[in-house]
């Protein structure tokens, strides 16, 4: 394998990966990087004071390890305790349970031809597409990566650059001051302060990453506590800064539209109606966006020679999306109307 | 949608609208003598008419399945066409126009907001 990486072409980009308690999945993830096409010139492990051997795992894969001295409590915090380490025009974030395509870096490189551009971004398919909640992640990420994000790019504003896989310039990333850790959703806090300071952002869609998704609930109810949360915080926190940016401010808008006020149609309203006008017709109101959905996912999934998972994963989607309004009212009835900042990171994937 | 965001609503329309708006883009972006990525524009457009193919034909069934037994049966006994009934149905337009004035509205309260902001 040292002949092997020998002889790959060494670029200036340093990887970090905040790891706690992540040894099972960390050796996929290391295996991946160090099998890229361009290989990135360091790979740092944050091991986060773990207690399951994660720093012995990594550094039988020969990267650097470092250990902050007590846990620093998310992965926001673990990410920037290892940025005064890197040396590197280029870092790379990448969560430890996530894994690369082996010409991911090769693909994401070129985005920053562009000086202005601060980071970069790719397309996220879940590793194993086993439970109805990762089938459902599946459609939400083909359908995302087909169409939305990649709108977004055409405008020049991705939403977000994804923080499970995401390069970037290293001096704007210190510039931004690391990965924050006031938001829940440190990915999007970072996004939106570099488009502030008037740098860019891009989506690549070739560059492609693994991450593994919630298998069951209890993990997928950390995981969108956590994105529902940092949403909400996040648009409280850039209000005012996001109004200055084109494409943005309306992309934030509509997502807040949707997010309030159609998950209240979706959860509430319509089943009262249908009760109360004795109309089971009303409940079509539920599906009535299908088309919408399918044309994309079908063109991502054809691409991805993956139609008939991708199509047998759709009634799937349709439960994650209701399960996603749910978490997301209880983040607005917690962040907004009771007035409670929800900070407890828990890990769910 | 953002994965893990609820997107039911107008994101559908504002991202249609975002698309097929593109050419239009291009075409001023390249009389100023920039560079236009036509083959990605055009791949882009192309799949927002699909999705618009597909919610046009959703509508147009439901449409269908709306068009009241009491009209059907005023339909077969020729006191009015069907055809003007199903012309006259307002369930696919009702739709549309409600969701192009939301995003309007949305997108309106945005632009008010930036200005009063960069008043302040």
């Amino acid at each position: 394998m040292n002949m092997e990486r020998a002889a790959q072409k060494t670029v200036p980009v340093t990887v970090i990966v905040p790891a706690y308690n992540e040894a099972e999945t960390l050796g996929d993830t290391l295996r991946s990087l160090q099998s890229q096409t361009l290989a990135p010139e360091e790979i740092i492990v944050v091991d986060d004071c773990s207690t399951d051997g994660t720093g012995d795992a990594a550094r039988a894969f020969g990267v650097t390890v470092v250990r902050p001295p007590a846990n620093t409590g998310s992965k926001a915090g673990a990410q920037t305790f290892a940025l005064p380490f890197v040396k590197t025009a280029f870092t790379i974030a990448i969560d430890a349970d996530t894994t690369l395509a082996p010409d991911a870096i090769e693909k994401i490189l070129p985005a920053f031809d562009d000086p202005n551009v601060a980071a970069a971004c790719g397309s996220v398919f879940p590793r194993r597409i086993r439970s109805i909640w990762e089938r459902g992640r599946y459609v939400e990420y083909l359908f995302s990566f087909t169409f939305y994000k990649q709108i977004q790019d055409e405008y020049g504003a991705p939403l977000i650059s994804s923080g499970c896989f995401s390069m970037y310039r290293t001096e704007a990333l210190r510039s931004a001051g690391g990965w924050r850790t006031r938001t829940l959703a440190e990915d999007m806090d970072l996004t939106w302060t570099l488009y502030q300071a008037g740098r860019a952002v891009r989506f690549v869609p070739e560059a492609c990453c693994y991450p593994i998704e919630p298998h069951n609930f209890q993990f997928l109810k950390m995981q969108l506590r956590r994105w529902s949360h940092g949403f909400v915080q996040n648009v409280r926190l850039h209000r005012r800064g996001v109004l200055a940016v084109p494409f943005l401010r309306s992309a934030v808008a509509v997502t807040v539209w949707d997010a309030v006020v159609a998950s209240i149609v979706y959860l509430i309203l319509l089943p009262a109606f249908a009760l109360l006008l004795h109309n089971p017709y009303i409940l079509l109101a539920y599906v009535v966006d299908v088309p919408a959905i399918v044309v994309p996912v079908i063109v991502g999934a054809w691409k991805r020679r993956d139609m008939g998972r991708a199509l047998v994963s759709m009634p799937s989607f349709f439960v994650l999306r209701t399960v996603n309004a749910v978490f997301f009212l209880a983040a607005i009835w917690g962040e907004v109307v009771r007035g409670r900042k929800f900070l407890l990171y828990e890990k769910g994937h | 949608m953002t994965a893990g965001i609820p997107g039911t609503g107008i994101s559908w329309l504002f991202y249609l609208l975002a698309a097929m708006l593109l050419p239009l883009r291009g075409i001023i972006r390249r009389s100023r003598g920039g560079r236009v990525p036509w083959r990605a524009i055009a791949g882009k457009a192309g799949l927002a008419c699909g999705v618009f193919l597909g919610i046009w034909l959703a509508g147009w069934l439901l449409g269908l399945l709306f068009v009241s037994a009491a009209d059907s049966a005023k339909a077969a006994a020729g006191a009015v066409p069907l055809s003007i009934i199903w012309r006259g149905n307002i369930v696919r337009w009702a739709a549309l126009v409600g969701a192009f004035m939301t995003l309007f509205f949305v997108l309106l309260t945005v632009q008010v907001a930036r200005l009063v902001r960069g008043r302040s």
